[in-house]
């Protein structure tokens, strides 16, 4: 075969081979993309995995801080319940005395005034 | 304990401005017009309904009465099937307290009316002249109607309104003498459940409840 005859199949294996090269290129650089991607979803997990740390020593403060406010206010709750306990009520007025009686001001509170 | 702190934050809030206590309420009854009659007029029975005694349940520990009717005692001039006029006297304990001078007391003029076979008023209001302690004002109105547009047939329309104006210092002795015995820590956490405002609010509108509900 001669030259002239074989030119259009090396032009048409030379544009091949350009075709692959340049596409070899370009996946080549979508590699690389999907490193530096790779790359930095590895770095924001290795951040979300810090801040899941952190968050969860957190809890533990507030669950040991709840933890402690319950055992605290569990006799506190018991003293309140016990002094405030429902006690039988006071003799007072009948309606009688009141309507017959004539109108009595407000009688001042015996805790209020100067302690001594 | 959560149920209490969310109270106490309430009523704090509460605490900041003191206006007139405005109770309203429409609601429909399964019982009959006369029957609604019979019971909001007898007054001797008001310390014994449901709702005579509001208490502040604490899951776990119990519960506190705050505030209980212990004394409703009526005086008529009219009373009627259709019409009464009379004078009520009402005494509420706070709390545990055992001294009576602490006792908010209030002697009530009330009347009650039918108009029509269909409707009847009955009204309230404070009587200025006698002995009164925890309350300056007390003005209430339940209208009750056989209302075919507002209820299903056969129940009764209840339209109500309380108006009422605590006295703040006697609010306050009444606030001293509950949280003393408890010191100087608990005591005002235990006080911010008195707020004269939230109290009687709370008070009146569970009494209401209590007596809408036991018709």
């Amino acid at each position: 075969m001669s030259v002239r005859r074989a030119r259009p199949f090396i032009v048409a294996a030379a544009v091949a081979t350009a075709l692959a090269l340049s596409q070899g290129c370009s996946m080549d650089k979508h590699m690389e993309k999907m490193d530096d991607n790779t790359s930095r979803m590895a770095n924001e997990l290795a951040g979300y995995r810090d801040y899941v740390k952190t968050l969860t020593e957190q809890m533990k403060v507030l669950a040991d801080s709840l933890s402690m406010l319950q055992k605290m206010s569990t006799p506190m709750f018991a003293m309140v319940m016990s002094k405030l306990s429902e006690q039988p009520p006071a003799s007072t007025p009948d309606i009688d005395d009141v309507l017959k009686g004539t109108p009595k001001p407000t009688q001042p509170d015996a805790t209020e005034g100067p302690q001594k | 304990m959560i149920s209490m702190l969310s109270l106490v934050a309430a009523t704090l809030a509460a605490t900041a401005q003191a206006s007139p206590v405005v109770i309203r309420d429409h609601r429909c009854v399964q019982a009959s017009i006369a029957r609604a009659h019979q019971s909001i007029t007898n007054y001797d029975a008001y310390s014994t309904l449901p709702g005579a005694k509001l208490e502040e349940k604490i899951p776990g520990f119990g519960s506190i009465t705050l505030l209980n009717m212990i004394k409703s005692q009526a005086r008529f001039t009219t009373q009627t099937t259709s019409a009464t006029d009379g004078a009520v006297w009402v005494v509420l304990q706070p709390v545990n307290l055992t001294n009576a001078k602490n006792y908010p007391k209030f002697l009530l003029h009330c009347t009650s009316a039918y108009d029509s076979e269909k409707h009847f008023t009955h009204k309230c209001n404070l009587d200025k002249d006698k002995l009164h302690y925890g309350l300056d004002d007390f003005t209430s109105q339940l209208d009750v109607t056989a209302d075919a547009l507002n209820c299903p047939a056969g129940q009764t329309y209840l339209d109500y309104t309380l108006t009422l104006d605590g006295n703040s210092r006697d609010v306050d002795a009444i606030k001293r003498a509950v949280t003393k015995p408890l010191g100087a820590i608990i005591g005002p956490i235990v006080g911010a459940l008195f707020d004269e405002e939230a109290f009687f609010r709370t008070y009146y509108k569970n009494f209401y409840e209590g007596w809408a509900g036991s018709l």
